[in-house]
């Protein structure tokens, strides 16, 4: 293509800068496993290994009988929270695409403003909003709190994708017979298949990694997610590094599962945020 | 197509029931016809503390078949938070050992019951300061867990010996004995300077001792100045790790005492039954010496430490009265003298505290001497304690990470708590 | 560019569904088409407005509710004591005063703009020569991209306790490096220094917002043209040139609504803070965030809380309006929507 690009000495000095970048983004996630299988004297030696040192699985042992209902429940939560997203967000993108509804352009603007919205601003008042509501420490309440990161988000993303969506395909369906509600999730929402695949990714992961509202709608009494967890034992056994590196393992496994099965989606999902902006 | 539809169709409707299910699951009745779970929360983690609560939790739900009690667990420097939250939010557990400057501010919340009027109740027998902490408007909200605490000077004596250094009574002493203990591994002193309570607590006896008012109206004047500047010389010299920023009092920098790695610390005698597990024990691994005083003649003053139980409102009245009778029920001299001794705690009644002294090792004697004496901190403050203390951890903080001056530091605490103090 | 153009494939199948579809239709609507109109719209309004119901009734609960409370809260005297009750004795302005005349709250907004203008400066520089060195193809580069969006994966507290292991005072791996190559000689106090904790808390920050800042400059340089890139070249355009002057015009919108959204994520920073150094040592670190919850949740000052929380709210929203503008083709469509 240029001069520049065939150069084969450039090319492999590109690869090593790009391995020198991989390095130090790597390095932190690869600390936490060392770190996972490290025996508590050895952390509290006061030397950091760059290889296992005399590598031990209690960390493992110790993490998962502790942690492993808040694994359970960060799983219902994320599972929840994509679930809320799609059944508020794919109708409501829909609509807000195909149909020439009056308050589409406020609702896109609040949508918009939704997103920067910080969630502290919203945990202090839904904390107190959910006590009225009943909502405070239960699954309901967490997952909807859950779901401000990833609702307005889905909506967004969704719409953008639904415009590209011809409209013919919906009138055809509609000369057929089909209701709106027919058109809707037998045609539109089959072929809007990877966007909201990748919604739902998103919703998941937020799910998964919040942790402003676990700490804030949450108070104890069985519903706790790992996101606490690793928090709670950060502060109860500060030097007790290794179940807490444990912790991060398993607080990590939906990212790498994700990067595996859903890549496509992820880097889609993190355009496509941007551009419908 | 169709096909495809419908298997999308499916996953949603697969979502949604897991959802339902949830929200069924998280509606779980506290109390069947028979059956009745009561929740109790406290931040016990040493290995006596739990062993002792757990046989006790066992023995009582022995004696009252379907009763279950569920700990749960919350760090100390999450506990008044979590308290906080839970009233807010009308969730707190039916039991609550609430850390004792904390009890004014719960009782405040108007989610915890009066203990005066239940059956059994009573003030008979124990230390005043120890039972007023739960005294509001003639009413009683609450009973000591295992009795009282305080802190003093615990040493590693064969590291001392082997540096020859006699335990320090002064602050000189201490500054000097702490330096010559400093080596490449390990530090002289383990102090604690997390940002919540115990770091005004530990340095209370060095400000009170030194002069220092009780309600910190003299906190920017000599003697807190040349008490925080002692802690800072600490932590220039070396001779305490500045991570001692992140350090709870327990476990944190106890577990750097136990490791070796610290070879005096500032700690109470809950600490005993883990040192005794670690093969510590007194006279030939540890000793234990009153928190020094800058100048002889100065007598230290320990605040007043423990825990109190209080019931909280959930669950309604056959809840309450069934932690009250667990509570009651650790109020016998016999279970007393078992929780103080696994705790590492004082008891609370006068007349069993004599008996535990007749029972009881010479590592006590310090504790003993000054616990009876020992300064409740939330004395004429109330509620407005937990906020002093911030200012004051706030300041400690910032003399010793060096953003402020020890001065300049204290002042800015000066003027936080004047305000506190009038509103 | 839009969503569809990322996801090739996506859009093909709906053009010759359609297609087929449309084949069918004309003959079988015909006649009807007149008389049921009005019905037929009305009867679209309503669906439109159902399949719109859910989002305006989470919106109004999940949004709008709590920021018209958090105000209602902002202007109340509250304490532990008023903490069951729906509202507190009416304040005034005394929490926003308290605000302003609190030494921690106004260093914590100060922190705020600090860290996200180092925080944005670092992930755009650091991104745009990632997303610069992925357009070069080189062995390797495949697996390189999709291995750099790990940070952005994490959950925020993981990432935090991950950097407070890494920079802690004794046995982090971070001092443990500096020593053994002999930068350093003594461990360096990362996090418990008040002058080095904002900035270890910003090259964490800065870690995990790399990959959003490379994956969507990436998707922007892969749309520029290659005639374009050609003709700059031929023009005698240097390196530097050329990127100055042809490439980042050309991908100008997305830059600056990735600046936007990074923006928007920087100020919410909560996570990686409570984690790294919870807003320690002596509130060095604390930003709007951070201390708001120590107002709220540590303290039991809602009231005081709320009005630091409306003051993070004004400020975020001031990009609103930018946001607004950078979205218009977006809200423009609206408009344009099919009947």
């Amino acid at each position: 293509m240029t001069r520049l690009d065939s150069s084969r000495s450039l090319r492999w000095l590109c690869t090593l800068a790009a391995a020198l970048a991989l390095v130090v983004v790597l390095f932190p996630v690869y600390a936490v496993i060392v770190g996972s299988f490290e025996s508590t004297q050895t952390l509290f030696s006061g030397t950091f290994y760059w290889l296992p040192h005399a590598a031990t699985l209690a960390n493992y042992s110790t993490v998962i009988q502790a942690q492993s209902g808040h694994v359970l429940t960060s799983l219902i939560v994320a599972l929840g929270t994509a679930a809320l997203a799609l059944i508020v967000a794919v109708p409501a993108a829909y609509a807000l695409s195909k149909y020439r509804l009056r308050v589409t352009v406020v609702l896109v603007s609040s949508l918009l403003i939704c997103q920067i919205v910080p969630s502290i601003v919203l945990a202090t008042s839904l904390f107190i909003v959910f006590h009225w509501t009943h909502l405070v420490n239960s699954y309901p309440g967490l997952i909807i709190a859950d779901g401000t990161y990833a609702i307005p988000f889905a909506i967004l993303v969704l719409r953008a994708f639904f415009f590209s969506l011809p409209n013919e395909v919906m009138q055809a369906a509609r000369v057929d017979g089909a209701s709106e509600w027919q058109t809707f999730y037998r045609i539109v929402v089959p072929l809007a298949r990877s966007a909201v695949i990748t919604v739902a990714v998103f919703a998941f992961l937020n799910g998964w990694g919040d942790f402003i509202f676990a700490l804030t709608i949450l108070s104890g009494s069985g519903i706790e997610p790992i996101t606490l967890g690793i928090y709670t034992y950060l502060g109860n056994y500060s030097t007790d590094w290794g179940a807490v590196m444990a912790s991060a393992a398993f607080a990590m496994v939906p990212a790498g599962v994700m990067l595996v099965l859903a890549q496509r989606y992820i880097a889609s999902g993190l355009t496509a945020g941007s551009v419908v902006g | 197509m169709k096909l495809l539809t419908k298997t999308r169709h499916r996953g949603l409707a697969a979502l949604a029931a897991a959802a339902v299910a949830v929200t069924g699951l998280s509606q779980v009745t506290a109390f069947g016809a028979t059956k009745i779970t009561l929740t109790e929360e406290d931040y016990f983690n040493t290995p006596g503390q739990l062993s002792a609560l757990a046989a006790y939790t066992k023995q009582f739900e022995a004696a009252h078949p379907g009763v279950t009690i569920t700990r749960q667990y919350v760090p100390f420097a999450n506990l008044d938070t979590k308290l906080l939250t839970q009233a807010t939010g009308n969730v707190l557990p039916n039991l609550l050992a609430v850390d004792n400057p904390f009890v004014s501010t719960m009782i405040s919340t108007g989610q915890v019951v009066p203990l005066s009027g239940m059956k059994g109740f009573s003030t008979k027998g124990y230390y005043p300061a120890v039972i007023n902490e739960g005294l509001s408007n003639g009413k009683y909200y609450s009973y000591p867990v295992a009795g009282a605490n305080s802190v003093a000077l615990i040493y590693n004596i064969p590291m001392l010996k082997a540096a020859h250094v006699a335990p320090p009574k002064t602050w000189a002493q201490l500054v000097s004995a702490a330096k010559a203990l400093t080596t490449s591994t390990r530090y002289g002193i383990a102090l604690t300077c997390e940002a919540a309570e115990d770091t005004t607590w530990q340095w209370e006896p060095f400000f009170w001792g030194n002069g220092g008012k009780g309600n910190f109206s003299n906190i920017a004047s000599a003697p807190g100045v040349q008490a925080l500047s002692l802690w800072k010389q600490l932590v220039t010299d070396g001779s305490a790790s500045k991570a001692c920023l992140n350090w709870s009092q327990t476990p944190a920098a106890s577990s750097q005492y136990i490791a070796g790695k610290a070879a005096m610390m500032v700690n109470g005698p809950w600490n005993f039954p883990t040192l005794n597990l670690n093969h510590m024990y007194y006279g030939k691994q540890f000793g234990v010496v009153p928190v020094p005083v800058r100048v002889p003649g100065q007598k230290s003053i320990v605040p007043l430490g423990g825990e109190d139980w209080m019931i909280s409102k959930s669950g309604g009245s056959a809840a309450q009265q069934l932690a009250f009778d667990y509570i009651q029920g650790m109020q016998t001299p016999a279970q007393e003298l078992t929780l103080a001794k696994a705790f590492g705690y004082l008891p609370g009644k006068v007349a069993v505290a004599q008996t535990y002294l007749k029972q009881v090792g010479p590592e006590w004697k310090v504790f003993i001497d000054q616990t009876l004496y020992a300064r409740p901190r939330t004395l004429g403050l109330g509620v407005k304690y937990p906020k002093i203390s911030q200012a004051v951890w706030t300041a400690i903080q910032s003399a010793l990470s060096g953003q402020q001056s020890v001065k300049g530091a204290l002042s800015t605490a000066q003027s936080q708590i004047n305000t506190i103090l009038k509103g | 560019m839009s969503y569809a153009d990322m996801k090739p494939g996506a859009g093909a199948p709906a053009h010759t569904i359609s297609a087929t579809r449309q084949g069918s239709t004309s003959h079988k609507t015909g006649g009807t088409q007149k008389t049921g109109h009005l019905t037929a719209w009305r009867r679209r309004q309503l669906a439109g407005w159902l399949f719109l119901a859910p989002a305006i009734a989470y919106i109004l609960f999940a949004f709008a509710l709590p920021i018209v409370y958090n105000v209602m809260l902002s202007f109340e005297l509250t304490s532990p004591a008023t903490i069951g009750h729906f509202t507190a004795p009416f304040a005034g302005l005394a929490n926003y005063r308290f605000i302003l005349n609190d030494p921690t709250s106004t260093t914590a907004i100060i922190h705020t703009f600090e860290f996200t203008a180092g925080s944005l400066a670092g992930q755009f520089i650091i991104g745009f020569a990632l997303a610069l060195l992925f357009t070069v193809r080189f062995p390797g580069r495949t697996v390189g991209r999709s291995l750099v969006i790990i940070p952005w994966l994490l959950p925020l507290i993981v990432t935090g306790v991950i950097f407070k292991f890494l920079f802690q005072l004794e046995g982090g791996a971070v001092n443990q490096l500096l020593i053994d190559i002999g930068i350093a000689h003594h461990p360096i106090d990362w996090l418990d220094n008040p002058h080095l904790a904002l900035w270890t808390i910003l090259i964490a920050n800065i870690w995990l917002g790399v990959p959003f800042f490379t994956l969507l400059l990436y998707s922007a340089l892969q749309d520029v043209p290659v005639e374009v890139k050609e003709a700059a070249l031929m023009d005698g355009a240097g390196p530097w040139q050329r990127l100055r002057l042809v490439i980042v015009p050309i991908i100008m919108p997305v830059i600056e609504i990735t600046f936007l959204l990074g923006f928007v994520f920087t100020v919410k920073v909560f996570d990686l803070v409570i984690g790294l150094t919870g807003g320690g040592p002596a509130n060095a670190t604390q930003l709007i965030t951070t201390w708001s919850y120590n107002l709220s949740f540590q303290q039991f000052s809602f009231g005081e809380g709320a009005a630091l929380n409306n003051i993070l709210l004004v400020l975020a929203l001031i990009c609103a309006p930018l946001y607004l503008l950078l979205s218009r083709d977006s809200l423009r469509r609206s408009s344009g929507a099919a009947r």
